[in-house]
């Protein structure tokens, strides 16, 4: 637990050391896109553990450079399954982020983010057995590290270790480790316009 | 943040209005967006120097700190320099407002004694500037919702009791508009609801209402804007339509009272240029129709008014006007309708505006249903030493006010009320305040105030309440007072232009009672307030903005029975709280779109402002608005 805590506390600090390098570095924002793909695995212990267990999940997300640091939005899935008889569910976050990267070298850069978004649970089932809602969802706000290995032309292979914390009563505090695939793409005009 | 003043000078005399700048707060349209500001109420936690309860988080009453005290609002409301009375039950909420706030192309909070047209606001006010519709066709759309966090989750399967919380929305505003050179067209429309299901009011808020699962606040508002402008002046009619499906707390009644609280409303306001008269005719109808409640408890209410007010200025020194007003109410237990019919007129008086002294003064005589009175507003300001000395006094009928009391006394008894505790209306209050500021610097600008108000003959509403565990509410007896004191105010403000990319203000007020009984003393519940706003634009399309706001320990006597009976659900001191919020703001697609999400309540510790009111913690809401056409002026 305490080492978890300590990886939160560093990913806090990466992200404020980075901060003034970011600030100071001129940028063209939303320029690029990177689109990124994420095979994800949650873990560790959690108020929902003696219930539930934390299944395997997917993520979909894209980043771009902002006017300090780097902008991302996207969406991730997880699966629960039931460890007693109560429902299964899956959880969507819809998040936006911001976070700063720091190239390591020519091809591997190591980044933080902060994500805020909504943590939507739908119950199997629910409808029939419990309390007839079928579906909730709350407030996240997570804060994550990644590293980037480019592996070929616009190809990287994404490392990510997350933690998210949803605001329902009790809070849950969860961990997600991911690895993935990125995409680096030069946006349109179009684009770049309407996010300006 | 958000403290611009409007002029270098500190006396503001034109056109008939005199007030201290350096007790004003203007936000603009950008400013309230990149606040997120989503209702009319939410200002009252962004301005300076106000404090405000509410027992739902949806009805706000407010005042400014040691003003008043604050059983009542004196404050007053201003749409385009045109008052708008939306008080019910003694109390005013902000969010009946129906002018969408992305409509609102500026607001302005006084916090001292104000003169806007001829009209002269004793205890502070609020102007609300709709925008000028652009030239050409133009449309926009709002889309906002939010929600207090701490809902139960996967864990409503596992919990025995797992409640779930307040929800904010949707809401929704629309605005279509057509404008050219000499006039405009506006259509406004407003859609809000609010979901009351905090634990601590959830059993009380359902001994009355009976409708939909979880009891809903549903507010509904239309609005029809016209104005002509051209070389000989301007005109503008305002035509609007509110109607709020409320659940509506009120110590006189101690539960939540399902009522309809209905405004329609219409004004007539315009200037000529030459010669230079302002006039301005308005109406209004605001109805309270209790819903059918299985304890059969009525709060009915209806008020007929119509207002007339106009001025004219004489040169640049001098104004003259007239204000007339015409109310027929009824209330439930009253025997007939009331009439009341006030009159003032006025005369205000201004030195040179460039001299090193500026000198201001006006002089109201007041006729309220045949009873004499006065009020006289001056400011002093010294250009050179940066001192601005403002006195008000007053003494006018009760019935100039028609505070709860007023009406009590004239038979109103929302839910049953006995008559008999009602104590002999005062022929006349009287008050007086005099302040004393000073301002000093550019960038860093310091305004420091310090201040004295005086009352006599003031009636205050005091209840006796005990707890009712049949309902949950409190059962009430009427323990009015007519009171008389002294309180004392300090004030500091901090406005820092850091750069043009960062602002940065802090305001800290104190209101302590200096002489006067306990009826008196216990009337100012607020006594403390420390406020710091930081703004971070590094361009016009984004930005961030933060909120601190500590509020001290407030008193509130007439809960001493009940909060000793139910200690979980009522209390008689409200602790003190740090209450810190953010919000950030982006445009896109050419100004076009813009979208704010907003955190409140940070901390995540719960914070209740009244003391049978909800405890809220973490709260979030988003906002997005779609404009098209051009942007409109002020």
């Amino acid at each position: 637990m305490r080492g978890r805590v300590c990886l939160v506390a560093a990913l806090g600090l990466l992200q404020g050391a980075a901060l003034l390098p970011a600030c100071a570095q001129a940028q063209d924002a939303f320029s690029t896109i990177d689109l990124q793909l994420h095979w994800t695995r949650g873990s560790g212990p959690s108020p929902l553990h003696p219930h539930w267990h934390q299944g395997h999940g997917i993520g979909l997300g894209m980043e771009m450079p902002f006017y300090v640091g780097v902008f991302e939005a996207g969406l991730a899935v997880h699966r629960y399954a039931t460890r007693t008889e109560l429902p299964n569910f899956v959880a969507m976050l819809l998040y936006v982020g911001w976070g700063v990267r720091l190239p390591i070298n020519e091809r591997l850069n190591a980044g933080t983010t902060v994500r805020l978004g909504n943590y939507l649970m739908a119950f199997d089932g629910a409808g029939e057995t419990f309390a007839g809602v079928s579906r909730e969802s709350e407030l996240a706000v997570g804060l994550g590290g990644a590293v980037t290995w480019q592996v070929l032309g616009p190809v990287s292979v994404v490392g990510r270790i997350d933690r998210l914390r949803v605001y329902t009563r009790p809070a849950l505090g969860l961990w997600f480790y991911s690895a993935g695939l990125r995409l680096h793409l030069r946006a349109g005009e179009g684009w770049t316009d309407f996010f300006r | 943040m958000m403290c611009r003043l409007r002029c270098a000078a500190a006396v503001v005399l034109a056109l008939g209005s005199i007030s201290d700048a350096s007790a004003q707060q203007v936000f603009t349209q950008e400013e309230l967006a990149q606040a997120g500001i989503t209702r009319p109420a939410d200002l009252f936690r962004l301005a300076f120097g106000w404090v405000a309860s509410s027992p739902d988080g949806y009805a706000w009453d407010a005042t400014v700190l040691g003003s008043a005290p604050e059983h009542e609002p004196l404050w007053m409301l201003f749409v385009d320099g045109v008052p708008l009375d939306l008080r019910a039950l003694g109390r005013s909420n902000l969010n009946m407002l129906p002018v969408p706030v992305p409509e609102i192309c500026e607001v302005a909070f006084y916090r001292q004694p104000v003169q806007i047209g001829a009209v002269l606001a004793p205890s502070g006010a609020i102007d609300v500037r709709t925008c000028t519709p652009p030239q050409g066709f133009a449309a926009s759309a709002v889309v906002s919702a939010g929600g207090e966090t701490g809902d139960p989750g996967p864990f409503r399967y596992v919990q025995d009791e797992a409640p779930n919380v307040d929800r904010t929305g949707p809401a929704t505003h629309s605005a279509v508009s057509w404008g050219q050179a000499g006039g405009h067209v506006r259509l406004t429309g407003q859609v809000d609801e609010y979901h009351s299901t905090d634990p601590l009011i959830r059993p009380r808020v359902h001994t009355l209402y009976r409708g939909e699962k979880d009891a809903r606040i549903h507010h509904r508002a239309a609005g029809l804007h016209i104005g002509s402008r051209g070389r000989r002046g301007s005109i503008h009619g305002w035509a609007a339509f509110a109607r709020l499906e409320d659940l509506r707390f009120s110590e006189a009644v101690g539960l939540e009272v399902p009522a309809n609280h209905e405004v329609l409303l219409g004004h007539v306001a315009g200037h000529l240029a030459r010669p230079k008269v302002h006039l301005s005719l308005s109406t209004r109808r605001s109805r309270l129709v209790t819903r059918p409640n299985p304890m059969g408890i009525s709060v009915d209410w209806d008020q007929v008014a119509a207002e007339l007010a106009v001025h004219k200025t004489l040169g640049s020194a001098l104004a003259i006007g007239a204000q007339s007003s015409l109310a027929r109410t009824t209330g439930y237990g009253m025997s007939g309708h009331r009439v009341l019919w006030l009159q003032s007129g006025f005369a205000s008086v201004n030195s040179t505006p460039h001299a090193p002294m500026q000198l201001g003064a006006s002089l109201h005589l007041t006729l309220d249903n045949g009873r004499l009175g006065g009020q006289v507003l001056a400011t002093a300001h010294s250009r050179p030493h940066g001192l601005t000395l403002t006195v008000h006094v007053a003494r006018r009928s009760p019935a100039a006010v028609q505070g709860l009391l007023y009406w009590r006394g004239a038979g109103y008894r929302p839910g049953g009320l006995k008559q008999a505790a009602v104590p002999n209306q005062p022929d006349a209050i009287t008050t007086a305040s005099a302040d004393l500021a000073w301002q000093g610097g550019r960038r860093m600008k310091l305004t420091l105030t310090g201040g004295l108000r005086r009352h006599q003959d003031l009636p205050v509403s005091r209840f006796r309440l005990d707890y009712d565990s049949l309902t949950f509410g409190v059962s009430t007896r009427d323990a009015h007072a007519v009171v008389a004191g002294t309180a004392a105010v300090a004030s500091g403000q901090l406005d820092i232009q850091a750069d043009g990319r960062v602002r940065v203000g802090a305001h800290a007020r104190y209101a302590h009672v200096l002489a006067g009984g306990d009826s008196y003393a216990t009337a100012w519940r607020s006594r403390g307030l420390l406020q710091v706003h930081m703004l971070f634009a590094p361009n016009s399309r984004f930005s961030l903005f933060g909120k601190v706001r500590y509020q001290g320990s407030a008193r509130w006597a007439d809960y001493d029975l009940v909060a000793a009976s139910a200690p979980g659900r009522y209390v008689s001191t409200i602790p003190s709280a740090l209450y810190g919020s953010l919000t950030i703001h982006k445009r896109f697609w050419r100004q076009r779109l813009r979208v704010s999400a907003s955190l409140h309540n940070l901390l995540n510790r719960p914070y209740r402002s009244h003391p049978g009111g909800a405890a809220t913690g973490l709260a979030f809401d988003v906002q997005i608005q779609l404009r098209l056409g051009s942007s409109p002026t002020p």
